[in-house]
């Protein structure tokens, strides 16, 4: 028996049965595109190429944040703010659905498997992404430190990561199951998808923005060393790791390490008891008993100025809005990354620098297009999507 | 043998099934109809140990579905009415899934996979994913992997969706040999002919209350009817296809 097999046992789960699940989804998720990713194009080929490029890309931002940022302990700090960030963003945007996904239930609720094997097959799918992607958020940071401050930085940087992304995998399961306890699963859908809008704008206008307009005085100018204030701040904890690899040993170093571990811990006995056979089928029952929301039909009486097909445009848009939260997202989507577009021009222009004309004139323009564009980029992929999943006759 | 015994499930406030009780013996199937919304998925869903009962007792193949869900599961083959299956995978991978989920062995259940594909005439599309498989050949599929294991007991809920002529009368005669083999099968559908050709018995169902039960000539004799059809819609309160059909035509002028 392996050490992997006396795990999956001990936390109470079919073995076979769970290799195999984990196997299975594991192929449902590389075979099924993100949407989010991919404009809603699902089972698309070369999805690996496109993982690889955007996390890879996502990384390199990490890097940089990592080469502009004083010392080991806020290079560590800021980097690893971007990363679980990111990491977060993408769990909760392709994993919300750990316990509630309808097919898992439609396919697997008859079959006989303990909701704790499917849940901890979940778990170990949403581990192996987790490090996918976290490997392609962290790696090239390892340049940075290596180059910046020297080889135990680097290793410290490594554990560091290592921990963190587990900590934002535990720590995104946990609270999704606890919080869909309290918010009927297409509600709780829709808020993260917001929470995800604003996580990913939050990125942007912090990180991605002032690196790309060359702003980054302010993180030159903060604070090197880690003050008590920092125990409050969870990317900060892990940060503790590179700087005692690095020889500092001071009470705080150790402090923000003992939190970092303490705090993994404390998710992993919360997530083992999330793993339970009554926690779960009580969401799902919770679920199931739930009351569908249903919208009070409104009477449409104005737009006699548009044609027909015009009016069936719009209700098309109308309805795909409110009920397709992809749709919805790539939509509000435009406009937090339209504003940064347009406020870069002037941005650069209060930075003194010289104008560029591709920020002044290039940005507003690439906004013009880009709005239309993407309505009717998303409004074809949501369309086709709903043809997709419609029998037609002939 | 399938038992219930008083068996009621609520969601909130609305009663879906109410204290009923059924029995189906080895050997035997059982006709369950009901009009649409009469709590019928409500009751497999409990006997297949999706939804927990509120009240009252379910039994399958000797195990109480509420306290020994995993032992019920282990010992039935299910065809739900929507036959949701993971698309991206493809048949063989599918049947793979469920052969190691209900426990059978992986060298006996890969050449088991294949006769099954074999003999729904789906072999060839094995290795294809099901997305692209036809409405009857994913049919096929969930009848295959109801089948993997040779279950006790079997609940069919509309098996014969999608299915080609020749596919349907496989399936019906299938059904027939199963039952004579001593298994137990629960037949849900809407297809009253069918379900009059094939089943030893019949309950029907309305407002979550059983209202009739028996074979199809004693439910057609107590309604006083002249057929099948017209018994249900008589026990069950739905028109008759002769009002519907004249009100729809009406509609239309």
């Amino acid at each position: 028996m392996t050490g992997l097999e006396r795990s999956v046992r001990a936390l109470g789960a079919d073995y076979p049965q769970w290799r195999t699940l984990t196997r299975v989804m594991l192929t449902v998720n590389w075979r099924t595109v993100p949407a989010m990713q991919l404009g809603d194009q699902r089972q698309r080929e070369g999805y690996g190429g496109m993982f690889v490029l955007m996390y890879g890309m996502f990384g390199v931002v990490a890097a940089m944040l990592a080469a502009v940022a004083p010392g080991v302990f806020m290079a560590t700090t800021v980097a690893l703010t971007f990363v679980m960030l990111v990491l977060a963003g993408s769990m909760l945007s392709d994993f919300q659905t750990v316990l509630t996904s309808r097919t898992d239930l439609d396919v697997l609720g008859y079959q006989p498997v303990s909701s704790r094997t499917i849940f901890l097959a979940r778990l170990a799918n949403m581990l192996v992404y987790g490090y996918a992607m976290g490997a392609l958020l962290t790696v090239p940071a390892i340049v940075t430190m290596v180059v910046r401050f020297g080889f135990p930085a680097m290793v410290g940087w490594l554990a560091a990561a290592i921990l963190a992304v587990a900590w934002v995998v535990l720590l995104v399961a946990t609270s999704y199951t606890a919080i869909v306890r309290a918010i009927p699963a297409e509600r709780l859908r829709r808020l993260l998808g917001y929470v995800q809008l604003t996580g990913s704008t939050l990125a942007t206008g912090l990180f991605v923005a002032p690196l790309l307009l060359n702003q980054t005085d302010f993180l030159k100018n903060i604070a090197t060393e880690p003050t008590p204030a920092l125990l409050l701040y969870p990317p900060a904890w892990f940060a503790g790791l590179p700087r005692l690899a690095t020889g500092s040993l001071t009470a705080l170093d150790f402090g923000l390490s003992a939190a970092a571990l303490g705090s993994l811990a404390a998710l992993m006995v919360l997530a083992r008891g999330r793993l339970s056979l009554a926690f779960t089928e009580s969401v799902v029952a919770l679920q199931a008993s739930a009351p569908a929301t249903q919208r009070r039909r409104r009477r449409r009486t104005g737009r006699r100025w548009a044609s027909a097909e015009l009016r069936v445009m719009l209700l098309v848009i109308r309805a795909q809005f409110r009920h397709e939260m992809r749709f919805r997202l790539a939509i509000l989507g435009i406009f937090p990354t339209g504003l940064v577009m347009l406020a870069i021009p002037f941005l650069f222009r209060l930075g003194g620098d010289a104008e560029d004309p591709i920020f002044v004139f290039g940005l507003p323009h690439m906004m013009t297009i880009m709005l239309p564009v993407t309505l009717q980029r998303s409004l074809a992929s949501s369309i086709r999507k709903r043809v997709e999943a419609t029998d037609f006759v002939g | 043998m399938i038992e219930t015994r008083g068996l009621t499930k609520t969601y909130g406030g609305k009663v879906a099934v109410s204290d009923l009780d059924m029995t189906v013996a080895p050997g035997e199937i059982l006709g369950f109809l009901g009009p649409n919304g009469a709590g019928k998925s409500t009751t497999v869903k409990v006997l297949t140990g999706m939804l927990k009962p509120t009240r009252g007792e379910a039994r399958v193949a000797g195990f109480d579905v509420a306290t020994e869900p995993l032992e019920v599961k282990k010992r039935f083959g299910y065809v739900p009415e929507a036959g949701t299956l993971f698309e991206v995978l493809t048949g063989h991978e599918y049947l793979a899934m469920v052969a190691t989920l209900k426990g059978l062995p992986e060298n006996a259940s890969s050449s088991r996979i294949d006769e099954l594909l074999s003999l729904f005439e789906i072999g060839a599309a094995a290795d294809t994913r099901l997305a692209e498989y036809s409405k009857g050949m994913k049919q096929k599929v969930v009848l295959s992997a109801a089948l993997l294991g040779n279950p006790e007991v079997l609940f069919f809920d509309e098996p014969l969706n999608g299915l080609d002529a020749n596919a349907a009368a496989v399936v019906k005669q299938l059904l027939r040999e199963l039952a004579a083999e001593g298994r137990t099968i629960l037949f849900c559908s809407h297809i009253l002919e069918v379900v009059e050709s094939i089943c030893d018995r019949i309950l029907i169902i309305a407002g979550g209350r059983r209202v009739a039960e028996g074979t199809p000539d004693e439910i057609t004799a107590g309604a006083g009817a002249a057929n099948l059809e017209k018994a249900f819609g008589e026990l069950t309160g739905v028109r008759t296809t002769a009002e519907v059909t004249r009100d729809v035509l009406a509609a239309l002028r």
